[in-house]
């Protein structure tokens, strides 16, 4: 028996060796790189735009603050002065309906010109297209719901008809529909790439399913 | 059936992949052309360990795209203290958990449509059989649970020796020893039901 194993070991180390093309896996995970960019770059223009909204907010907040103090007489502005426990600073309360007119002196600090609005994230194709995938895989692997993953695929393959995972998604569609025992619709979509459309990749697995079909409709 | 042609008993030595410091600090840099040549350096390597790991060359094509994509992000945490084929399998084998979930699925898939008969070893041509044999031995490696299994695949498939496979898998030398005694005993015991003598 040890003997076998040790065959079976040796079997599997040469089957395995083969060195394989590997020009799909190559292009998906250069898509990978390249969606991993997008989110990157979607990300720091979020955080731009955040930074720049605080820096503004406070900046204007610390104006309107100095604005009030220098001008408490402002009929526009009505100061809170209720009675409070000293050394406590009652909040500003600002009539909104009041015209206020800002009439800059040497003493005031300028407000901060507003001149750039904050940049607010371009929604990319890719990212639509990214999350569409995820929530495809999602259903597929892991809550393993069969007929939702199917319509996300079909969503996602609508969204980005040749798309770099477009293969995968049209494998793992063909998955779903036999999961769901829809053989002649699965079989259609296996067809594709048993005659080597998306060249190596899946072909050997969709023949085999391909055959297992014929098989079991017998 | 093809005749099988097996190789000689021997241990195999683990090819070594050279990978330079500047390459790997262009590409923890997101450079996509020191990217590309990393994946061209380690692709081979990757895959070879990826497919003895799953047992399934489509889950092993996820699996390698799967720690591509995520490698310049894990880039990082590589300090150059051991080789970098080390800690590229080191990834692999942590990022196969749900790759290797998918192909023991795939297989269960395949046998639900009477695709695989695994239980017809005993003529003749089986005995010659290279296919069916490592078809085989996969299936017994699923009966094995993920620890043992990557440790048999690190030290009797690919060729590392305890210390070696234990730096991969990230656990002491001996727990590998103690896992790949335990993985033989089971795997023998599997084929036996599977009616291999």
């Amino acid at each position: 028996m040890n003997d076998l194993l040790d065959r079976a070991v040796r079997v599997l180390r040469d089957e395995t060796a083969v060195q394989a093309d590997g020009a799909i896996t190559r292009q998906r995970i250069e898509a990978g790189w390249m969606q991993q960019r997008v989110r990157g770059r979607a990300m720091r223009r979020l955080t731009t735009g955040a930074a720049v909204v605080l820096v503004l907010g406070g900046g204007a907040l610390a104006a309107t603050n100095l604005f009030v103090r220098a001008c408490p007489d402002n009929p526009g502005l009505t100061l809170a002065r209720t009675a409070r426990p000293e050394g406590h600073q009652a909040p500003l309360a600002i009539a909104p309906s009041a015209p206020v007119l800002m009439t800059s002196t040497a003493d005031e600090a300028p407000a901060p010109p507003v001149t750039a609005r904050p940049a607010r994230p371009r929604v990319e194709v890719a990212d639509v297209a990214t999350s569409a995938y995820a929530a495809a895989h999602r259903a597929h692997f892991v809550e393993r719901n069969w007929s939702q993953a199917l319509g996300l695929w079909t969503r996602y393959l609508r969204l980005v008809p040749g798309g770099q995972l477009a293969p995968e998604a049209h494998f793992n569609r063909a998955i779903c529909l036999l999961h769901l025992d829809r053989r002649d619709d699965a079989a259609a979509e296996l067809q594709s790439f048993a005659s080597g459309r998306w060249g190596s990749y899946r072909q050997s697995e969709a023949r085999q399913l391909l055959e297992s079909i014929a098989t079991s409709s017998r | 059936m093809p005749i099988a042609v097996i190789t000689p008993l021997r241990r195999p030595v683990p090819s070594s992949v050279a990978v330079d410091a500047p390459l790997l600090s262009r590409a923890r840099g997101g450079n996509a052309v020191a990217l590309g040549r990393l994946y061209e350096l380690t692709q081979h390597r990757v895959r070879c360990f990826a497919r003895r790991l799953l047992g399934d060359d489509a889950a092993a094509e996820d699996l390698v795209q799967d720690v591509f994509v995520h490698l310049p992000g894990l880039l990082g945490r590589y300090r150059g203290d051991a080789p970098f084929e080390m800690f590229l399998l080191g990834v692999v084998s942590r990022r196969a958990r749900r790759h290797l979930r998918t192909a023991m699925r795939r297989r269960k898939l395949h046998d639900r449509f009477a695709l695989c008969d695994p239980a017809s070893p005993s003529t003749p041509e089986w005995e010659s059989g290279r296919h069916e044999l490592a078809d085989l031995l996969v299936r017994a490696l699923d009966s094995l649970s993920r620890e043992q299994r990557l440790a048999f695949v690190l030290r009797e498939v690919e060729g590392f020796t305890a210390s070696e496979a234990a730096q991969v898998a990230g656990v002491p030398e001996a727990t590998i020893r103690t896992r790949v005694f335990h993985a033989r005993r089971k795997l023998q015991a599997e084929l036996g039901r599977l009616g291999v003598s």
